[in-house]
């Protein structure tokens, strides 16, 4: 009897233990201010781990931090020749001092083996959602770390008590919802491991740009070539848009062009132009515009 | 046969108390227009008006005790929970199509203010806050009910959460909802033993049932405000992509002020764009024609990137995005060609057509 009961506490507390999150901190360490959070890694269907990814970035947003924005990031990624394909990004080749100061934050967070694992013979049902996030400085060190997965347990054979709750269990057993439900309380519980930090302001300033100018130069089939220039502060990333025609066309920095940018577009034979819209935007989302005349 | 009635409201009642979803929301018309022109949404600090746990619920509530609780432990516990479904909602609506004014500006600014709770609930002052903030719209919530009910045979868990969007130019509420969700663990879970009966309940007052219950209602609420399903899954009114490839082939690296040239072929009356992997994104596309058909309508859209000077990349994968111009809500489809475009000087491109 004496040992029967010894069993049930221990189970109880393998159980008890099994709820928790697995995560180290690096004690004393001042927490950083901003955390740029890479496309996640693992298993899971790219979707998911795109979702991952952003639930992440608001969790650490609403916790405090500066958190760019994912289109940011990876463009600066890509520019560096970091990023290839989002699909299999892969951060471990990733030279994290470089790339902190790149994307202008004290830490990177860092999605690894996020995995989605799932199995329903009625008599016992599992579906989880896990990974490893860890947040890791310039200087290459963890800052924090943790190790999740977030599950759903049953089956009539285990949940022989509340057959009605397992009914309704068994028909949203890995639905879209029930998976997105899985992610978040996985990412939620994570995050909730982060310390807070007191809300601080932007670091920079919000973008500017100006001096926008358009060029145009005929093409052989009778169209032309539009180019749009401009200045912008360090950091913003330029679109132009021409009403009715195109938006969002993507322009680059110059090199070693002291913050211009140039965008091209080609223009079909006869198009008029009435505008031209310069977008400039920054890392957390702040725009600012300007026009170039036609 | 008198037994008849008293069995169906007895039933009745247990149902009632077993896991369930109340829901009701109304949305004002122009609300869909304003979200697809991207509307800026506050969202504010949530009041809490759900009354406290019984004794019994509150003695039996550190068994189940919450983690994300632990944070913020300078408040008082009734503000944590307010401030717990404010962040749900608040990480929800960030993935939802408003745009989301930064939870950190909203708490400084309010803070910079000096603004009391009580001014901040006010509605009146709707506009000021508005203006404060930077948003076209605040987003107020109330937590109603966040309770644990232990009554031996059975525990009902529930949380309620009301919402309520009021433009900040004209100061009127364009959408509320209240949502209540219900768990109930015990006698209406199903056939119960000797043993399961008394610890069913027990095991209902669970900290992290209350946690995923006040996880469902934030994320249900933000997609009525949303006006349908958050994540993005495709459903039968998704528009689709058939075909996505270069529409040019080319040898080698795409060089400065060449063009790349994409097609794709897909649903009609949509907003179209490509990838270059995450280099070059939201390229636009135009749609050049239309194909009527039995089967179903499809429109042809090209565009094209003009290769910049420092553009340099291998391998890049090109995919399309396509959405509804129109939609209630604007759940895009991402398609990937099955070759790879590369930029500047580095290794050959590896186009194939799909």
């Amino acid at each position: 009897m004496r040992t029967r009961s010894a069993a049930l506490v221990a189970g109880a507390m393998l159980a008890a233990a099994c709820g928790g999150v697995s995560h180290q901190l690096r004690r004393g360490a001042e927490p950083p201010r901003s955390i740029a959070v890479l496309p996640f890694a693992g298993d899971a269907d790219p979707e998911l781990r795109a979702a991952g990814r952003a639930l992440l970035q608001s969790r650490l947003r609403a916790a405090g931090y500066l958190v760019p924005e994912a289109e940011w990031v990876d463009r600066a990624l890509s520019e560096r020749g970091w990023l290839r394909d989002p699909d299999a990004f892969d951060a471990t080749a990733l030279p994290m001092a470089e790339a902190t100061l790149a994307l202008g934050v004290d830490a990177i967070a860092v999605g690894s083996d996020l995995c989605q694992s799932s199995f329903n013979v009625l008599l016992l049902r599992r579906h989880a959602v896990g990974g490893r996030l860890a947040l890791v400085e310039s200087d290459g060190r963890t800052y924090w770390a943790a190790d999740h997965a977030a599950s759903r347990f049953g089956g009539f054979l285990l949940t022989s008590g509340q057959v009605f709750e397992e009914l309704r269990a068994q028909g949203v057993h890995r639905t879209p919802m029930a998976t997105l439900a899985l992610l978040d309380e996985f990412v939620a519980d994570v995050a909730a491991t982060v310390p807070t930090r007191a809300a601080a302001t932007a670091a920079a300033p919000p973008p500017s740009v100006d001096e926008a100018i358009a060029t145009r130069t005929p093409l052989p089939d009778g169209g032309q070539r539009l180019v749009v220039e401009a200045r912008a502060s360090a950091g913003a990333v330029l679109t132009f848009a021409l009403p009715t025609l195109a938006a969002g066309v993507p322009m680059v920095a110059v090199p070693s062009g002291d913050g211009r940018h140039r965008g091209a577009h080609d223009l079909p034979p006869g198009t008029q132009l009435t505008r031209i819209d310069v977008v400039a935007r920054d890392a957390f989302g702040r725009e600012a515009r300007t026009e170039a005349r036609p | 046969m008198k037994r008849g009635p008293w069995s169906l409201a007895a039933g009745l009642t247990l149902l009632a108390a077993c896991t369930s979803v109340a829901s009701h929301h109304h949305s004002e018309p122009e609300l869909a227009r304003l979200r697809a022109a991207g509307y800026r949404v506050a969202v504010l600090p949530f009041a809490i008006t759900a009354p406290d746990d019984g004794f019994v619920a509150q003695s039996l509530g550190p068994v189940g005790d919450l983690l994300a609780l632990e944070q913020g432990r300078d408040l008082p516990r009734r503000d944590r929970i307010a401030a717990l479904l404010h962040d749900d909602v608040a990480v929800w609506l960030q993935q939802s199509d408003y745009q989301v004014v930064d939870p950190w500006h909203v708490a400084t600014t309010l803070a910079h203010a000096g603004l009391s709770s009580d001014a901040i609930q006010n509605r009146s002052r709707a506009r000021e806050i508005a203006a404060l903030v930077g948003a076209d719209a605040l987003l107020y919530g109330e937590v109603r009910r966040w309770n644990r009910g232990y009554y031996v045979l059975q525990t009902v868990v529930d949380v309620a959460l009301q919402l309520e969007l009021v433009d900040g130019g004209s100061g009127r509420t364009l959408f509320t909802s209240e949502r209540t969700e219900t768990m109930g663990s015990g006698l209406t879970g199903g056939p119960t033993g000797y043993v399961s009966a008394a610890t069913e309940p027990i095991a209902g007052l669970r900290g992290s049932y209350l946690r995923n219950l006040s996880r469902s209602v934030a994320r249900h609420a933000v997609a009525d405000l949303n006006g349908g399903e958050l994540g993005d899954q495709p459903g039968p009114t998704t528009p689709r992509l058939g075909v996505v490839a270069l529409a040019r082939m080319h040898d080698g690296p795409f060089r400065a002020g060449e063009r790349i040239d994409v097609i794709a072929v897909g649903s009609p009356d949509c907003l179209v764009r490509f990838d270059l992997g995450r280099l070059r994104v939201g390229v636009p596309m135009n749609p050049i024609a239309r194909h009527d058909d039995p089967r179903g309508a499809r429109a042809t859209y090209v565009g094209h990137y003009v290769v910049a000077d420092g553009d340099d990349a291998a391998d890049l994968p090109l995919s399309c995005t396509i959405l509804r111009r129109e939609a209630r809500r604007s759940v895009a489809l991402r398609v990937r060609w099955e070759g790879a475009v590369s930029l500047g000087s580095p290794a050959i491109a590896a186009g194939r057509t799909p």
